[in-house]
């Protein structure tokens, strides 16, 4: 047990026309890295913005910066999101996408709190995917011990969503 | 896209919200959200 490095906090499958998805439990001081990936979903229109925000922190202080290109294309996009109510982890395809955040200090929220995600769609027919990187601005540590995905427009269906601790 | 034709695309007895293995409709102050940002987001105006 010494030797494991990843440990399987919570698997969730996701229902039918989802409008926003909820894990509780997911944070606590056992951890200060983990990993969330959400693989087999899709949106039910077309490349709605991933969004996550931790448990009770629904004020404007949640920053993003991402790298995207698109399969075929050689241009690369660059974008930031600066004060929302939640991380832009990319964007979700109509037909299948796969979200892979890691994050630091989640259970304690503080402007320690930070993460990276990378992630890959398809969309009408079209793959891309990109990088993102996102820092939540709270200056008074606040215990979180839950999160929330949500689209920017319609619903999510299917794939299951699993919390990984990275060994302290 | 308009709220109606929103409405019409993702009928409040037909979104759910999921918390854990628990899923539930909407209320209605809830689903008015639902309705208003997913028409902002749509028209490529907000995230």
């Amino acid at each position: 047990m010494n030797g494991i490095g990843l440990w399987l906090i919570k698997s969730q499958a996701v229902g039918t026309a989802v409008a926003t998805v909820t894990l509780t439990g997911a944070f606590s001081s056992d951890y200060n890295n983990y990993k969330i990936v959400w693989e087999g979903g899709k949106s039910s229109a077309s490349a709605p913005t991933m969004q996550f925000q931790f448990g009770g922190i629904t004020t404007t202080n949640y920053f993003t910066t991402r790298v995207e290109q698109t399969a075929g294309t050689a241009t690369v996009l660059g974008a930031q999101n600066s004060s929302l109510v939640a991380w832009i982890l990319g964007y979700a395809g109509n037909q299948q996408f796969r979200f892979d955040l890691d994050l630091s200090n989640p259970n304690t929220t503080n402007l320690g709190t930070v993460g990276k995600t990378l992630y890959t769609s398809l969309d009408n027919l079209l793959a891309y995917g990109g990088t993102s990187s996102h820092w939540l601005e709270i200056v008074t540590p606040t215990t979180t011990t839950s999160f929330t995905l949500t689209p920017g427009s319609g619903t999510f269906t299917g794939g299951t969503i699993r919390v990984y601790g990275y060994r302290n | 896209m308009t709220a109606e034709e929103y409405m019409t695309l993702y009928p409040q007895d037909a979104v759910f919200i999921q918390v854990d293995d628990t899923e539930r409709l909407m209320t209605d102050e809830e689903y008015e959200v639902f309705v208003s940002q997913g028409v902002i987001n749509s028209n490529g105006t907000a995230t």
